[in-house]
């Protein structure tokens, strides 16, 4: 069981996500606790691998017993064990919360496939994290992306089918990308399992340096396309917005993360940090110059928009340049800020989305003046949004806090100090949007009847509560996440 | 029978004509994308991008000499394929709501932004109604009245 842990990972959200759409047909209502339980499965499995990870080093499985470069290696070390472990939770959380959305924004007879749906989605998005082969990893990203179509399209808005169209151009653009640029790799080397590619990149750098360089330039535009890279954004804002209040927190919690995630892997396991630091320097000052920008202009888009899931989707657009620029800079702290980050934004944002859902779920619309009051009918479901609030703009004993220390670290390292304005300035613009929603909820005047009038059904409030938590938990026990990202961040860097 | 196989594959088509052919389908592809505003135009471009990186991938597989290449474009349109499938549905029920395929005209969807989202409404739920909410926002109170169903009221009340 524990030898095989990482295939199970995989595949028994997959399984369960056949059985939900087959069995959901008469069986409705069984769909909400097979999914609850393949999430479980999936996130006790991955805690347990980042467990091996963390004490006994790299964790390898050989699909089928193959050896490496013939079979698909599914290989987990501390930078996809801490992947895996924030998609396989989050996941769970989110299948816990969405019980009672899915009720209230899914048409009844969709509800099952829904529920598939989701499960199809968390299956892509694990299998991204763990997989050591890139073919392997292309369809993942395409099984994870059109169910994220599919989840937005569902929603009740008609404006989600627009939405859902946009990112569905645009999405197949960046995969498309991506496959070439894989195929590009497998024509300079040869070869798909990452390991095999970056021992023989050296060679082939010597024999096809420009099919190496286009490849990497692919697949870095792909990626950004996923990951909603500005100015590769435009899908992200509409696709947030109208997505079913649940997909929008799933989707914000993982998805364009695993994306960065993946660039991370290319750029300093398959390409190798001498390749993007030696070789195509020019590369990565791009992708830091488009990080610094993200930052500041996702809030400033964020500042000006009444519709909560909206002004979330922007803070997204802001938060994923924090997630990058630690690899921009590639530097130990700075990218022990950026992992961390991983853990911090799922957190902070799962967290600011699943209150964003229940405020939907209660008053009908996620309109801003909606929050006014929350602090007096909902606390709990306050308290998480405060938390989580504090968290995103960085405050002391918060996650955030302990991200934009160590990205602030970075930055000084490199002698890029001007990076820190753009930091302290997006600090600034995130604490201007999160007050917005703050003085709703705690100072709005008394004789305004609340638009949330009772708190959330338990298993919603049990997750935003564990979501706002984790944000306590990774910025006052901080060396939790700081140690495992560190000790991945130089394992990337290959200093030790 | 069989001369004739020889001769053809004799004459294959030289690798880097294949490679051209990928670069030439991928920019029209991206070209139609663009350029086009029909939304099913658009996605057939989308996948003629797809399957000239597919044509790459079995030329590059025949430099090699391994046939592994080729079996991953069988898996890369079995990915299309469903990418298809998704995109038709979305198309054909934007076409039901919108009686239109130009994209500009469908965008229009998305002009209700400005405004507050209204959700449609739910029963046993009241609908807050705000001073701002009500411009720009008739679009879609227009439109929420030709179209889907409501959720059954015993589903909504959990």
């Amino acid at each position: 069981m524990d030898a095989s842990l990482p295939a199970l990972v995989v595949v028994v959200p997959m399984l369960a996500a056949i059985l939900t759409a087959l069995a959901g047909r008469w069986w409705r209502r069984h769909a909400w606790p097979v999914a609850l339980l393949a999430t479980a499965f999936a996130a006790a499995g991955s805690l347990r691998i980042l467990w091996r990870a963390v004490h006994e080093g790299v964790v390898l499985y050989r699909m089928g017993g193959w050896p490496v470069p013939t079979g698909i290696p599914y290989r987990i070390d501390l930078l996809n064990g801490i992947v895996l472990a924030m998609v396989a939770c989050v996941s769970f959380l989110s299948v816990l919360w969405m019980r009672e959305s899915v009720k209230r924004e899914i048409r009844q007879a969709g509800q099952a496939s829904y529920y598939a749906v989701v499960l199809l989605f968390t299956t892509g998005f694990l299998g991204i994290t763990i997989t050591g082969d890139v073919f392997n990893l292309y369809v993942f990203l395409e099984i994870a992306s059109i169910t994220s179509y599919v989840l937005v399209a569902m929603g009740r808005r008609r404006e989600g089918l627009f939405a859902g169209y946009q990112y569905l151009i645009l999405g197949s653009i960046g995969a498309t990308f991506v496959l070439i640029g894989i195929g590009h790799l497998y024509m300079a080397t040869g070869s798909l399992a990452m390991t095999d590619i970056a021992a023989r990149l050296s060679g082939a750098l010597v024999d096809h340096p420009s099919v190496v360089h286009t490849s990497f330039a692919f697949i870095t535009v792909g990626l950004a396309i996923k990951m909603a890279l500005f100015p590769l954004h435009s899908w992200q804002p509409g696709a947030y917005t109208y997505a079913p209040s649940s997909a929008s927190l799933l989707m914000a919690a993982t998805a364009t993360k695993v994306a960065a995630y993946a660039f991370y892997r290319f750029a300093f396991t398959v390409f190798g940090t001498h390749y993007v630091t030696a070789r195509l320097p020019q590369v990565m000052d791009g992708i830091m110059v488009m990080a610094a920008a993200a930052m500041v202009v996702g809030p400033l888009f964020a500042v000006r928009q009444d519709n909560l899931k909206r002004m979330l989707a922007y803070s997204s657009v802001g938060q994923i340049g924090y997630v990058v620029l630690g690899a921009a800079l590639v530097n130990a702290s700075a990218m022990t800020g950026s992992i961390a980050h991983f853990w911090n934004h799922a957190a902070s944002k799962g967290a600011l989305f699943a209150v964003v859902g229940i405020v939907v779920l209660r008053s009908g619309s996620p309109h801003i003046d909606n929050l006014r009051g929350l602090g007096r009918r909902a606390p709990w479901t306050a308290a998480a949004m405060t938390v989580a609030a504090l968290s995103l703009v960085g405050v002391p004993l918060t996650g955030g806090f302990v991200t934009k220390y160590y990205l602030a670290l970075g930055t000084l390292e490199t002698g890029r100090g001007v990076l820190l304005a753009f930091i302290l300035l997006s600090s600034l613009l995130t604490a201007v949007y999160m007050w917005r929603c703050l003085q709703r909820v705690w100072f709005a005047d008394p004789d305004l009847e609340p638009a949330v009038t009772r708190e959330a059904p338990w298993t919603m409030r049990v997750a935003t509560l564990t979501f706002g938590a984790a944000c306590l938990v990774f910025g006052v026990f901080a060396w939790i996440p700081v140690d495992i990202a560190s000790a991945a961040a130089r394992a990337l860097l290959g200093e030790n | 029978m069989s001369a004739l196989l020889d001769s053809v594959l004799a004459t294959a088509v030289p690798l880097d004509r294949a490679l051209l052919l990928a670069a030439v389908l991928f920019s029209i592809g991206l070209a139609g994308v663009t350029s086009r505003r029909n939304v099913l135009i658009m996605l057939l471009s989308v996948e003629i991008m797809l399957n000239a990186a597919n044509l790459a991938l079995v030329t590059f597989s025949k430099v090699h000499g391994d046939p592994t290449g080729q079996v991953f474009v069988f898996f890369a349109m079995t990915v299309a394929a469903a990418e298809v499938a998704v995109g038709l549905a979305i198309v054909i029920a934007v076409y039901r709501l919108r009686r239109t395929t130009d994209v500009g005209e469908v965008a229009a969807l998305h002009e209700i932004d400005y405004g507050p989202v209204r959700y449609p409404q739910l029963e046993g739920q009241p609908v807050h109604h705000h001073g701002s909410s009500g411009n720009g926002d008739g679009d879609g109170d227009a439109g929420e009245t030709g179209g889907q169903p409501a959720v059954a009221s015993e589903e909504a009340h959990g």
